[in-house]
């Protein structure tokens, strides 16, 4: 190919040592560029066997550091009540219409695994129990957050009063509308992780978990399960619903 | 080698450092009010709660609503996962008791 008569007068006045060292940039550079355009287009290798046992050990690490960071005594952010959200908002896996249907007079919760006192409970017999309330932020990992005013009994004297084992590792939650998930003991005995009955001053709605729901203000939304069905306490890793969909385990705050 | 082994902890740091400052920042009083527990009034409201609220079955074949679920998700998956999982947990938690 010939030379255009221009660029060739142009090359003429360049020494051949700088046109070396300028093909050299432009081959690095192109290099660089085409190694990002690879790691964009190649987004498939992400579904590879190997990327996603790293991906999945990356993250059961992350929870671990999560767990070493976290202070069982540092409190989260409280609000007045003028803070209060309204309406505050509505998420599930289901619409709102789809909300489960739950009887309070036959509804039990159940109690599983390292627990010394298995027996079921009534709601009667739960909202018995001493109470507090507390108004503090639902964060949501799709990037929402909410202030809202809850109210149940701190699940740690819950905990105790049945018998659980504090020191086994993870407390699992079964739910009426079959979701599932698991916390660690450390977060379970925290004093504003709460089991709550009440929502705004008033028996907790159906949309935010009737007839109960696990309040923690240290941990994204997802790991705050509604229609609690059953509580377990073992040192078998339990995982949860999203979080074996690849959702971070721990999702501290 | 080294600084491929501290990296990962050093991003897992900075991204759990300024939600642990925030906290630091805000008041530090726990807001706990006690309140008074009157289980029949409760339970009372709660009926009305109940009766109030007409509910529609969950149709299982829809995709998920929520901006959580990856693309073909589907309302069902949820209790066909959460089958699997009692399954897995029942076995080895029986094991564990047996233990104990």
């Amino acid at each position: 190919m010939k030379k255009r008569p221009r660029l060739a007068n142009a090359l003429a006045t360049v020494a051949p040592k700088q046109i070396q060292l300028i093909e050299r940039r432009l081959f690095l550079k192109r290099s660089l560029s085409l190694g990002a355009l690879a790691l964009l287009t190649g987004c498939d290798v992400t579904d590879t066997d190997a990327v996603q046992k790293t991906l999945w050990a990356m993250s059961r690490w992350n929870d671990r550091v999560q767990g070493w960071l976290f202070n069982p005594h540092q409190l989260a952010p409280v609000y007045p009540e003028s803070a209060i959200t309204q309406p505050f908002p509505f998420n599930a896996f289901y619409d709102e219409d789809e909300v489960p249907v739950v009887d309070p007079q036959s509804y039990r919760l159940a109690l599983g695994g390292l627990i010394r006192d298995k027996k079921p409970w009534t709601l009667a017999q739960l909202h018995a129990l001493p109470q507090v309330s507390q108004i503090t932020r639902h964060v949501c990992v799709e990037g929402w957050s909410a202030i809202g005013k809850w109210t149940g009994v701190p699940f740690r004297y819950f905990l105790e009063r049945v018998g659980a084992d504090l020191s086994a590792r993870y407390v699992g939650f079964k739910c009426l509308d079959d979701y599932y998930t698991s916390i660690d003991m450390a977060t379970a005995l925290h004093p504003q992780t709460q089991l709550t009955f009440q929502f705004a001053d008033r028996v907790l709605p159906a949309k935010y978990g009737f007839p109960m729901k696990l309040r923690i203000p240290t941990k994204l939304g997802f790991k705050n399960p509604k229609h609690i069905a059953e509580i377990f306490v073992t040192n078998v890793y339990p995982g949860g619903y999203w979080e074996d969909m690849g959702y971070n385990w721990f999702s501290g705050l | 080698m080294k600084k491929l082994f501290i990296a990962p902890f050093i991003l897992t740091l900075a991204c759990a450092l300024p939600s642990t400052a925030a906290e630091r920042s805000a008041p530090v009083s726990s807001g706990d009010q006690p309140v008074e527990s009157s289980a029949d009034q409760d339970t009372a409201r709660m009926n009305k709660t109940m009766k109030r609220e007409s509910m529609q079955p969950m149709n299982m074949d829809e995709p998920m609503p929520t901006g959580m679920a990856k693309k073909g998700m589907k309302k069902g998956d949820v209790k066909t996962r959460a089958k699997q999982k009692e399954a897995i947990m029942d076995e080895m938690m029986k094991q564990e008791e047996m233990k104990k």
